[in-house]
Formats: C-alpha cells, structure tokens, sequence
C-alpha cells in the first residue's frame, strides 16, 4: 500500500472534530414545564436507547465520512495483485468499527449481554480477519513496488526489429508503428530518467542522454534481418537496468506478439525479472489477423552446373489468412560483365530473364497452409548467376516476397585416377559419371585414368581431386608428390586394395600423416563382415541419414581390408568394419589445406576374378544402391573441396575457396544495400562475415579480364510466420501478473499507471464518501427535521384525533 | 364569519378582560352561528316563526300562519326545562400551564364555563359551581335567577389552580352530595389514573346524572411542539425528565392519542359525553355538545 499525498492521512485527525462537536458541544437541556409528563415517561427508557444508538451511529457516519474524505486525497494504491485484498481489509475494519459502535450502544443501553457479548465476538472475529488479510499481504511475494507516478524511472525501450516487423497496414508498417508509441511514450516518462532504445541488433546500449537522444534513438531504429534472440535483448535491458540507481525499472518490449519471437524466451526469465522488480509492459503493435504468402529458402538441386546438364530449383510457397492468387516467377539475370556498378548511391545490376512463372491460388485460411513449387533450371553459360524466386503482387509482408539464389554453370570438374594394371575403374567411373552423360557433355566429373604411371612430373593442381583406385606400391616421390598436392588444398581419394603392400604402406611416417593413421596389415574376416555408419552427420553418409538403419550393408560382406591402426586426432572415422567396431573403414583425414578420404578395401572389385577371391561385394553384389550412393557422395566431397557453397543465410559467414592462379587474389564485394567493399583471399580462401541483408553479394575482380562471382544470401524462413502467440502461452512465460500488455495510448497509460502507482482506490474511496454522507445526510435529516415542519405533522396528528 | 362569531376564538378572547363579557360575547358569537341549525328552537331570544326547514319537527309547524300565508312556519319557541346544571372546575397545579403564554387550560375552562353558565341562566335553566382539587373545594348551588350568573362569574374569577388533584375522589364525593338528577360538566386535564374517574363517572351515572367531560389540554399536549434537548417538569409533583423532543414526538402522539381513545371509548361505554379540547380550539365545540346534551334530555 502506498500513498500519493502521504502527508494528507493526516487530514484524518479532523476525524475529531465531530467527536468534539458531540462531546463538548452537547445542547444543555432546556427547563420546560410539561403537565402530561407520563406519557413521555413510559416510553423514556426505549427511545433514549434508541436515540443513542442513532447517536452513535450518526457520529460514526460522521467519523468514517472524515476519514474516508482524508484517505481518498491522501491516493492510497496498492499493487493490483492484492488490491482485492486491502478492499476485503477495509470492508472488515468498516464492519468491526460499526459492530463496535452497536456493541458500545447496547452496552450502554443496558441490552440483554448475550447480544452484547455476541457482538463482541463478531468484533473480535473481524479483528481476527483483518490480522489473517493483512498478513496475507505483507507476506505477498508477488507484490511489486508501487509510489510516485512522477518519480523518475529506469527504462529500457526493446524494439523487436525483426523483418516480421515490416508487415504492412494502412500504410504504416509494424516497426514504424511501434517508434510512433514508442516517441509518445518518452514524452511520457518523467523528466530526468534514464532512458535506453534496445532492439534485436547484438550493438552495445547504454543509456541515453536526454530524452531527445532517445527519440532520436527510436527514430533510426530499423529493421534488423539477422536479429539476436529476443530473451538476448530482455537480458541486456536487465543487465542495463540493474545498473541504474533509480527504484523503478521498466521495460518497455514492442512486439508483434508472433510465436515464433517469443519461442526463445525461457520461462526462466520470468524469475530473474521477478527477483530483480523489474516492471514489463509489453505494446503490442501486431496485427490480429495477418496475411501473407511467403517464399521459403529456395533448394537448389545443384549448385554447380556442369554444361549443359540442368538443375532443379525448389520452393515452398507457405499461406496465412484471406483467398488469394499469386503468380510466382523464376527470374535470373543476363551476364554483363560490366556490372555491378554504384550509380548515385543505387547498385545497377543486369537486368533479369524470366524464366518461368507459376500461377498459385490459396484458398482462406487461418493456419499455414504450403504448396511446393519446382522449377527446372538450364542452358545457362558458364560463369555465376544470380536469380531470383520472387511473387508477384502485393500483401503485408513483403520481405519474404522475393528469395534469392546463386547458380554457378562450369565445365566438368577433371578428376586424375590413378591405378595398377588391370584394376577395373569402371565401376567407379560410371557410378559418378555415367558414359553417356559424359558423351552429352553433362557429366559432372571429367576422368584422366594413369596405370601404373609416374604422375611426379604432372601439374596436380589443375585437377579437382586425385583418386587411387587399388593402386600399386607407389615410389616415395609419388607420396611427397600427392602430399604437396593435398597440403596445398587439393583432395585425395585412396582406396587400398589388393596390389599396394604393406611395407608400401608402412615405409614412411608421412604416408600415415597423409592417411590419417597407420596401416599394420592385411585383415582376413567373413561374409559377416560389412560396413557399419560410425556416424550419419557426416557429409559423406548425410543421405543415409533418413532411411536411419535401414540400408543393407549387410548384403555387401567385405572379407579381406586393410588395417589401420592408430587413427590420428585429425582424421574422422565414416564407416568402420561390424566384425571389428575398432577397425576403420572409411575416414577423412585434413591434412594441410586438403582432404584424404581413405577407404581400406577396395571400391571398384569385379565379382568373377580368377586369380583371387574378391574382398568386397560393393561394387558387384546385387542391387547395390547403397554402394552407388556412397560412391557419388565420396566424390562429391573429394571435389567439393575445390568448389563453393553459394547460398547462405543472414548471418552466416561466407566462406568461398578461391585457389591462388585459378581466381584473383582481391576482389570488390558489392552488397545488396549498395555498399562497396575491398575483400581479399587469405589462404586460398575470402570470407565474407558481413551478410545481414538479403540478396545477391557480388564479388567483382580481374584475372585476365573481370571476373564476376558471388553468392545469394536470404532471410529466415521464420520471420515469415506471423502467427500470434496465445495469451496462456505468455502467462506461461512471463506469469501472468507480472507484466501488462498494451495495444494503444490508453492502455498503455492506463497499464503503466497499474504497475507504477497500483490500483487506485481514489474512485472507490469518493464512491464510499458519497454513499457515506448520503447516508449521514439521511440520518441527519431524520434526527433533526425542521421544526416548522415537525409542528406540521403534529397538528395534523391532532386534527385526525378531534374528528 | 362576522365580528360577533370571532369570539369564539381563544386568541381573540383573551383581549377581552371581563369574565362576564366574555361569556357574553361566547355564547352571542356561538348562537349567531346556529341560525341555520336544528338548535333554534332551545333559544328564548329567537323570533317566534321561522320558515320550516328540513329537520324541524313538523309537530311545530304553525297552522294558523300557515293557513294565512299558504307557508310553512314553525312557532315553537321557549322551552320548558327544569334541568339542573353543575359545573364542576378542576384547580389543580397542571391546569395553570400554557405553553404560548396565552390562555392557559385554566382559563380557557373557566371561559367555557362562564359561557355555558351564561346560556344556562338564559335558558333559566339553575346552574351551580362546583371547584375541586384533591376534594371539593367550593360549591355555588344551583339557582336560574339572572342574579346567579354573576355569582357564578365572580366566584369563577377568583378561582387559581395550584396543588395537587384527586379527581376519582372529587366526583364521587360530589356524586354523593347530589340529591336531584343533574347534568354535570367536568372541566379537567384528567392528568391522573383514569381508572379510579371511570368508576366515579360511572357513579354518577349510576345517580341518574348526566356528565360531559370537557377534557382540557394545552396545545402543546397535544402537539409536544419541542426540539432539541428539554428537561421536562411536572407541575404538580415536580418530578423531571431530560429528553431529545425531537425523538419523543411520535411516540408522545401516540400516546396522547391512546390516552384520549380510552378516555371516548369508556365514556361512551358509561353514557357520558366526551369531549376532547385543546386551548387553541374554537368554544362552539364545548357548547355545541352541551346543547346536544340538553336536547336528548328534553
């Protein structure tokens, strides 16, 4: 309980006054000569108890109205949690002072004891209450801290600037509405309290100057694509806080309310908010029910095309809310190598090509509803494109309207495979790059097969990978040669077999350095040995993950393999033989700037072989898809080496190889705001940690003439669900008595007035002083009528008498 | 109403000093008020025919005049009555009492019975006096000569209320003293037991008299007109109360009310004539009950 004019309860002593008024200004009784005195006589006893019960209760109404009067202007308040509570106290205190005063009335009056003693009783049951209540109250942990509505405050202003944010509605979108509240809020705060403009951006906030600073503050709020959690932003305001030294800390958190913002928050915080008396109001600038057709992260098939093969792109395209149709497009841009260039502070890009266009009608609805879209991409020349999914039309949300990609068309990656005589290769070749889609120019990898050769004299750095298929003991010059090679970022493929040996294998320390671990000897096992996953997140296995266990290995018995012992700390075990869980089978080792991938038996063994027993079914055995897949998968990673993830999310640090003598070592990156930026390779690779706005990121430089790459970066899918959270689900985290939501001016006033001054009991208490004196007024009037009118009434009572 | 009615106002009474003009200007501004009443006919100063009019016995219709003026005159007009009247006046301390400082209870009896004693001798009719307190105190024996009315007037005059009162035993004491059938009217505030009246009342019925209260109150008896906090005496044995006026009155109304009803209810059990008075009441009331009385005995 608080007071906003404490100083005014005093005004409860003039509670006196009418007690002096009784006592001491009591008429002294007028002598009257009254013959028929029996007859007041007979009923002098009753009426004088009557008339001093009157008394009583006259001077009681006269008291409470005092009373009542001083405790309304002295703004008595308390927090709305136990404001139920002080309205109960103070019904029992009025009720126990009545009782009190009949009680007193019968005692004096003589009334039987019983009844006086029952009213005793009752008072000090009331008494007894008032105790309980009160107790409950002090006691009431939930309670907040309540006082001065001027006082100054601790505020920190979150903005969640989300790109939901920027939903649109009546020409204002969510963000711009809640710097509108926001700026009237400031006006709104007490002079000299320190005020901080947070939003989800993970910048240092300190507390603003003035409250101009904090307008200005709101003022260049804008939307954040790449935000930190909103729990991130609530603990920093906290931290912020709980520097100040002022009493009243408030946060101030607009949201659009939309689930997804609020799934971070952990109902941890709810207590440490609770602990630290922080004050939240919660504005709600959402919209009750939002629209929107929204493009999902588009999936590309291939990144990388290779001739004239094509490739898929594939879109979910999700629906909130009203029928509607919208007509979507796959848009990529021409070439010019002219371009990018920044004209007047605006990025000129190519202009684009329609490729496609889909027609898609949603019919209402008030939960997601997604229909997929696939486009088939191709003919494109060779070089990087940037397209775009992008919908046509209009609705509130625009930032999820258009997706961007990056496609990269080249020329079949070279790939040099070296093996002994008479190892069939084909198997492994035409697992990767079937002959007639290397004929059609769509094959992917281009296969230069060296037999038993000397490869020290070859440039190994123009292929993408180096793969021994069942190689040959191999010279000690060949080693260091494909260790340069891999050290220098190139990638390697082994899989041992029947023609190396071991003291090949064993006769230097760099050849385990370049395997990954060291090989002992040639292992002899049964049909019951086959492959085993040691792990499905590796990339190599990552298309096995689905089917979970369910892929026949088993079907493929591996009886001979070498090996390997001693396993480095820089290698990873894929697989690894059933018969022996501590033998590898497959395992990647990075070594220097590059990647081993060594498989210990053999890839491409032929079923029939008459001078040996073949070690493995793998490539012979029947329906052999999983081998097929493990194959793709193992050059897809040896080559990918060499190539560049071209798609990103915001956020996310860009990472493309770029080989020195193949690409410039310098390039000019143009951002998709316009912005111009130097970027340099360091280790054969650039990095680009600067992607928080969506779409295309071109990398601009000279090798032999300009040479444009690039890549797309784009929003998060979940920004695009604007569905709202359910208010249980809020109480859940927040509690339910421990913030106040506000959709307007008024309820925002009204709720800061709630949680910073309490509820107010100036209304009940002026309402109580009307129905008090109404009641005095009454009393008043009946005790001491006119006289005039009192001598009325009896000569009327006389006439009816003589007639 | 004419200048002669007017006198039958209290107010305008106690401007006149002389008891006997008083009684005078009573009865005349009484009787000038019955010209159209059933009453006439008990006059012996009316003019000897009159128009018939409804009410009037048709036994006294003049023939003779009739015959002549082909008109209904009635020519009745001098009673022959032997009725014996006694006033009998309450002196106790309580009837000095007025509240407005005007006529006290006293007072307006004597004025009543100053006018009644007036008719009576008019009527030559013997009228007597009987006072009383807690006995009798003084008795004018009834004569009809002109001279008894100044007897009566004078001795009237003289009378103060003081003391206490015992009026059970005053009328029982002068039920015993009357020897011939005799109309009595008492003229008390009959502040005391009632009880012990009735029976004497019912005495002097039993003696074949016949009785008229006149029951005397002061307007503020009636109205108990008071406010604030008043400390009550009685007159007669000086015994106080302190009371809130203002929270008594109903109750007191009530009171004087059941205390009045009783008084009529047992009178008109007993055959006697009740009639309820306060000092700011007309005296035709009084008078016009007398006459009421006289007729039913005539």
């Amino acid at each position: 309980m608080a007071f906003l004019n404490s100083s005014l309860i005093f005004g409860g002593l003039f509670i006196a006054l009418p007690l002096i008024i009784h006592m001491a200004m009591r008429r002294k009784p007028v002598p009257q000569l009254f013959p028929a005195l029996r007859f007041v006589q007979q009923k002098q006893v009753s009426n004088q108890r009557t008339l001093r019960m009157k008394q009583w209760l006259l001077l009681f109404l006269r008291c409470l109205l005092v009373a009542l009067l001083a405790l309304a202007f002295s703004g008595p308040s308390a927090d709305q949690a136990v404001a139920g509570n002080w309205i109960v106290i103070g019904i029992i205190t009025t009720a126990v002072a009545l009782v009190v005063i009949v009680a007193v009335a019968a005692w004096n009056s003589q009334v039987a004891r019983p009844i006086v003693w029952s009213l005793v009783g009752v008072v000090v049951l009331g008494i007894l209450l008032d105790i309980l209540f009160v107790y409950r109250v002090s006691n009431d942990q939930d309670t907040v801290l309540i006082g001065d509505a001027d006082a100054a405050v601790c505020a920190a202003l979150i903005f969640d600037n989300s790109p939901r944010m920027s939903y649109q509605q009546e020409g204002e979108t969510r963000l711009e509405r809640a710097q509108e509240m926001a700026t009237w809020l400031t006006s709104q705060l007490p002079e000299a309290s320190d005020v901080a403009v947070l939003d989800r951006s993970t910048r240092n906030v300190v507390f603003s100057t003035d409250l101009n600073s904090t307008v200005n503050s709101i003022e260049q709020l804008q939307v954040e694509h790449n935000p930190v959690s909103l729990e991130f932003s609530i603990r920093s305001a906290m931290q912020l806080l709980s520097s100040s030294d002022f009493e009243h800390q408030e946060i101030y958190l607009f949201t659009d309310l939309s689930k997804v913002a609020w799934e971070s928050v952990n109902m941890a915080l709810k207590k440490e908010m609770e602990q630290q008396q922080i004050e939240l109001f919660l504005i709600d600038v959402g919209i009750e029910s939002p629209a929107n057709v929204a493009l999902s992260r588009p999936e590309l098939q291939d990144e990388l095309m290779i001739g004239q093969a094509s490739t898929e792109v594939s879109v979910d395209v999700s629906h909130l809310g009203l029928e509607t149709t919208r007509t979507l497009q796959l848009v990529v841009e021409e070439v010019d190598l002219t371009l990018p260039i920044i004209t007047d502070g605006a990025l000129e890009t190519p202009p684009v090509r329609i490729l496609a266009e889909q027609d898609l009608t949603f019919a209402q609805s008030d939960s997601i509803s997604q229909q997929s879209v696939t486009f088939s991409l191709s003919g494109l020349p060779q070089g990087v494109h940037h397209g775009q999914l992008r919908l046509l039309g209009g609705d509130g949300l625009s930032v999820d309207d258009v997706r961007h990609f990056t496609v990269s068309s080249d020329v079949a990656s070279p790939i040099l495979i070296m093996t002994a005589e008479g190892v069939p290769t084909r198997y492994f070749t035409q697992a990767i790059a079937p002959q007639s889609e290397r004929q059609m120019g769509r094959a992917r990898y281009d296969f230069t097969v060296v037999r038993n050769g000397n490869i020290t004299e070859r440039g190994l750095e123009q292929y993408a990978s180096v793969i021994l298929i069942d190689p040959a003991p191999l010279s000690m010059e060949t080693w260091q040669h494909l260790t340069h090679y891999v050290s220098g970022g190139g990638s390697l493929g082994v899989f041992l077999g029947p023609n190396m040996t071991a003291e090949n294998l064993a006769q230097e320390d760099m050849v385990a350095s370049l395997l990954g671990g060291s090989i002992k000897r040639l292992w002899r096992s049964d049909e019951r040995n086959f492959l085993e996953a040691e792990t499905n997140q590796h990339r190599v296995l990552k298309d096995f993950a689905s089917l979970q266990g369910s892929v026949p290995w088993a079907q493929f018995p591996v009886v001979r393999y070498w090996q390997m012992a001693e396993v480095k700390e820089t290698a990873q075990i894929i697989m690894r033989f059933s018969r022996q869980a501590d033998h590898p089978a497959i395992l990647e080792n990075s070594f220097g700037g590059g990647t081993v991938i060594t498989m210990l038996t053999p890839i491409s063994e032929p079923l029939n072989l008459e001078t040996r027993t073949p070690w493995n079914r793998l490539a012979s055995g029947n329906d052999n898809w999983p081998y097929f897949i493990l194959i793709n998968a193992i050059a897809e990673r040896l080559v990918s080496n060499r190539e560049s993830r071209l798609n990103y999310q915001v956020g996310e640090i860009v990472l493309l190889r770029n080989d020195e003598g193949l690409f410039p070592g310098e390039y000019q990156l143009f951002t998709p705001d316009a912005d111009l930026q130097n970027v340099q390779a360091v280790d054969a690779s650039l990095q680009v940690s600067f992607t928080n706005t969506p779409g295309a990121y071109r990398l601009k430089g000279q090798q032999d003439g300009p040479l444009l790459r690039g890549f797309s970066v784009n929003a998060l899918e979940s920004f695009s669900d604007l569905q709202r959270l359910d208010s249980e689900v809020l109480d859940s985290k927040l509690g339910a008595r421990q913030y106040q939501l506000a959709k307007n001016q008024e309820e925002v006033s009204f709720g800061v007035r709630q949680r910073r001054v309490g509820q107010e009991f100036f209304a009940v208490l002026i309402l109580l002083v009307g129905v008090v004196f109404l009641l005095e007024h009454l009393m008043s009037n009946r005790f001491y009528a006119q006289q005039s009118e009192m001598v009325d009434s009896s000569e009327r009572t006389v006439g009816e008498v003589v007639k | 109403m004419t200048a002669v009615e007017s006198y039958l106002k209290p107010e305008v009474i106690t401007q006149i000093k002389r008891l006997d003009l008083r009684a005078q200007f009573v009865v005349k501004g009484f009787l000038q008020g019955l010209h159209a009443s059933p009453f006439q006919g008990f006059s012996v100063e009316f003019s000897e025919h009159r128009r018939y009019t409804h009410g009037d016995d048709p036994a006294d219709i003049d023939w003779l005049v009739y015959a002549k003026t082909d008109k209904y005159y009635v020519k009745k007009f001098e009673a022959e009555t032997n009725l014996t009247g006694y006033l009998a006046m309450d002196l106790s301390k309580s009837m000095g009492f007025t509240y407005r400082q005007e006529l006290t209870k006293f007072d307006y009896s004597i004025c009543l019975a100053a006018a009644l004693c007036y008719l009576m001798i008019h009527q030559q009719d013997p009228v007597g006096l009987v006072t009383f307190d807690e006995k009798i105190r003084h008795c004018l024996p009834p004569k009809s000569r002109r001279s008894q009315l100044a007897n009566v007037l004078s001795h009237l005059s003289q009378l103060k209320p003081d003391g206490q009162t015992n009026i059970a035993q005053s009328l029982g004491q002068l039920a015993a003293m009357l020897k011939q059938r005799s109309l009595v009217m008492v003229f008390s505030d009959f502040l005391s037991e009632s009880q012990p009246v009735f029976e004497s009342l019912r005495r002097l019925r039993h003696g074949g008299h016949d009785v008229i209260l006149f029951h005397v109150l002061d307007e503020s008896e009636v109205t108990f007109p008071f406010d604030g906090m008043v400390e009550l005496q009685d007159p007669e044995s000086e015994e106080t109360l302190v009371v809130e006026a203002a929270g008594f009155r109903q109750d007191y109304a009530t009171q004087i009310d059941t205390f009045r009803s009783e008084y009529q209810s047992e009178c008109q059990n007993i055959g006697v004539d009740y009639v309820p008075l306060d000092t700011s009441m007309q005296f035709d009331r009084a008078l016009m009950e007398y006459l009421l009385s006289r007729r039913s005995r005539c």
